[in-house]
């Protein structure tokens, strides 16, 4: 479950894959170093710890994804429903709507969606 | 290195009275400005760096030298004599020189322990600084030398020279300005190098637990200052905000960890209070915390002047000096000896003429002090008594050539020697303390090569000096002229007097008093006392 969360520091470097991939890893410690300052040796401990954890992958010396960033950010937000709201989506929009009304416009996105889903 | 460590254990004990003079202050004035608190560690601290210290009579330390340095080096081995009683050493007896005293050995068996415990919180906190600069190496610079970290728990500052400030990514943004604000108070204070400087006077100090308490007061009162520094220029609003993120920060607990500011660690409770209750403090309160820091100061910074000597034990660097005296321990005129302990060189001086004498090397073993020349001619043995020496006649004494026309009794078996408080200054000079303007005067001095010889002035107005050589015989001085015409008298009555014995004398001229012819009188009469005149030389 742990291993579906990304701390701050990881998540910029988990973007810069999402936003490059795939690239060669060469490339990557170069991005890493300008944009972080980080050594090489820093940005092939991370990428090791996310492979290890089955977001990226490193073949060959080019970096790609397992998993999307669209993808993560859904196993993201079913997992935080389950944890705190028992799995249950409507009690996550009630609280959600508590301190916020939802604007027309978000109305009808949401229910926009809901056909899409009845659809399937 | 055994030296080094009884100093530092003397340090570290003196150090103490300031300790719970810093104490005693945090309890009675807690409404004082933490930054008071702070400067009393600093005088701590300074106390415990500094080797040496202003002495005062305002001193309320009992003494700056409670374990003193000589207990190893005691020539009067009075403790390790009864201790080596009890205790065998079979390798010594094959090599009667060398002889540690037990203590000795005890104490350099401490001062090893010493070594490691300090190899030991320095690698403890090696290795602690190793393992978090490791984990702070994945962070991102957020700006100036503010950084995020995933690994890390709660908020801290890494670093001497390039201090930088590591924060948990998992911080939300009220948090986040709390904390850089408290982190930034002690990068202004240079907190970031008093800690790490008191972490490493407590590894030199480890075996004190006095210091370790204050180490731990030092810490929490750092925090404390810190937030003061901090919430000064609060509104209440800011200062629930700052609370909350304390309070938020400290439920990931560690222990101590020596090196970084960490934000959440120190008795987080006191912090909350302090905040919530913290007020200006009042003028009177401040000026009362400053003469109180200043009194600690004067009280317990400085040593006291005389360092507690007792009376059969002084020290004066490393020379002792023993004069001769009668069984019942009252200094006779005799001879005297110095002992340089540090150079193990000795110096036997005649009484009058304290420059003459002989002087060599000597050898110290339990029970006998050896004596030999400089040019090996001539050996005196002493005994060790409990208090001073006595002489032993094994090696028979001999005077120097040039005392050889005394026949002067001195040094038989067993005559004793005590130890003295004041060092021997050179009987050069005698002078009657007359209403003359230039009083007579009597010099006696050594010709360098054979002769003992003296100049008589007995009066300013005398054309006629006398010169000579001179004798000493038991407790009487003899003059005679080079001529062979004239010859004084003196009696030794004291260590440093003469006493002028005209019956035995040549006459002395007489000398007008006043313009009239018929009003004479002597320079001096029968007995005229002639002391050493101490400023001669």
């Amino acid at each position: 479950m742990e291993d579906f969360k990304l701390g701050a520091v990881e998540e910029q470097f988990a973007d810069i894959i999402w936003n490059n991939e795939p690239l060669p890893s060469g490339t990557l410690v170069k991005i890493c170093e300008k944009e972080l300052s980080w050594k090489k040796s820093t940005t092939y401990t991370v990428l090791r710890k996310l492979c290890d954890r089955g977001i990226f992958k490193n073949e060959n010396g080019t970096v790609s994804s397992l998993i999307s960033k669209q993808e993560f950010n859904s196993i993201q937000s079913e997992k935080f429903v389950e944890e705190t709201f028992k799995g249950s989506l409507p009690a996550f929009l009630a609280a959600f709507t508590q301190r916020k009304t939802l604007s027309d416009d978000e109305i009808k996105e949401i229910q926009n969606l809901i056909n899409s889903m009845k659809g399937e | 290195m055994t030296e080094l460590f009884i100093k530092l254990l003397n340090m570290s004990i003196t150090s103490c009275w300031i300790i719970f003079a810093a104490i005693l202050f945090r309890v009675i004035l807690k409404n004082a400005p933490k930054n008071i608190r702070f400067i009393l560690w600093a005088l701590v601290g300074i106390r415990l760096i500094c080797p040496f210290s202003f002495k005062s009579i305002f001193s309320m330390i009992p003494t700056a030298e409670p374990i003193p340095q000589t207990i190893i080096q005691n020539p009067l081995p009075t403790i390790s004599n009864v201790i080596q009683h009890v205790i065998i050493q079979p390798e010594t007896a094959l090599q009667p020189e060398k002889t540690f005293s037990a203590i000795e050995i005890v104490m350099t068996t401490l001062s090893f322990i010493w070594i490691i415990g300090i190899a030991v919180m320095g690698i403890y906190e090696t290795v602690s600084y190793l393992k978090i600069r490791n984990k702070v190496r994945i962070s991102i610079k957020i700006k100036d030398n503010i950084y995020f970290c995933d690994s890390i728990s709660s908020p801290f500052i890494l670093g001497l020279i390039k201090p930088k400030i590591y924060l948990p990514s998992t911080l939300s943004e009220d948090e986040k300005d709390c904390v850089i604000e408290h982190e930034k108070a002690h990068l202004k204070r240079f907190d970031h190098i008093w800690k790490p400087l008191g972490f490493a006077i407590l590894s030199v100090y480890w075996f004190n637990p006095i210091i370790w308490i204050a180490y731990v007061l030092l810490c929490r009162d750092i925090e404390l200052a810190c937030d003061e520094k901090v919430i000064k220029k609060m509104n209440i609003d800011e200062k629930q905000k700052y609370s909350q993120a304390l309070l938020t920060c400290s439920i990931s607990r560690k222990t101590i960890a020596a090196c970084p500011l960490a934000f959440g660690e120190v008795g987080v409770k006191n912090r909350i209070k302090a905040i919530i209750n913290y007020k200006k403090p009042l003028f009177w309160v401040i000026l009362v915390s400053i003469i109180c820091c200043i009194a600690v100061g004067i009280f317990f910074a400085t040593d006291p002047l005389s360092n507690g000597e007792t009376e059969n034990f002084t020290d004066k660097g490393n020379n002792l000096f023993y004069c001769q005296t009668n069984e019942n321990g009252k200094r006779v005129l005799g001879l005297t000896l110095s002992l340089n302990t540090s150079d193990k060189t000795f110096s036997l001086c005649y009484p009058i003429l304290s420059s003459l004498g002989v002087s060599g090397t000597y050898e110290q073993t339990d029970t006998k002090i050896i004596c030999t020349s400089h040019d090996g001619n001539y050996k005196y043995c002493f005994n060790i008594l409990v208090n001073g020496l006595s002489f032993s006649d094994e090696i028979p004494f001999e005077h120097p050539q040039y005392m050889a026309n005394t026949n002067l009794e001195y040094l038989r078996d067993g005559d004793k020697f005590c130890i003295e408080s004041q060092e021997i200054h050179d009987y050069r000079c005698y002078s009657f303390n007359s209403t003359a303007v230039v009083p007579p005067t009597l010099r006696l001095y050594y010709d360098g090569e054979n002769d003992l010889r003296f100049e008589f002035c007995y009066s300013a107005l005398s054309s006629h000096l006398p010169t000579g050589t001179f004798k000493m015989r038991n407790e009487e001085l003899v003059l005679q002229t080079d001529d062979g015409k004239y010859q004084y008298f003196f009696d030794i009555v004291g260590i440093d007097s003469l006493s002028f014995n005209a019956e035995k004398s040549s006459p002395l001229p007489n000398y007008k008093v006043s313009g009239k012819s018929d009003d004479t009188k002597k320079p001096f009469e029968d007995g005229a006392l002639f002391v050493r005149d101490m400023n001669y030389n």
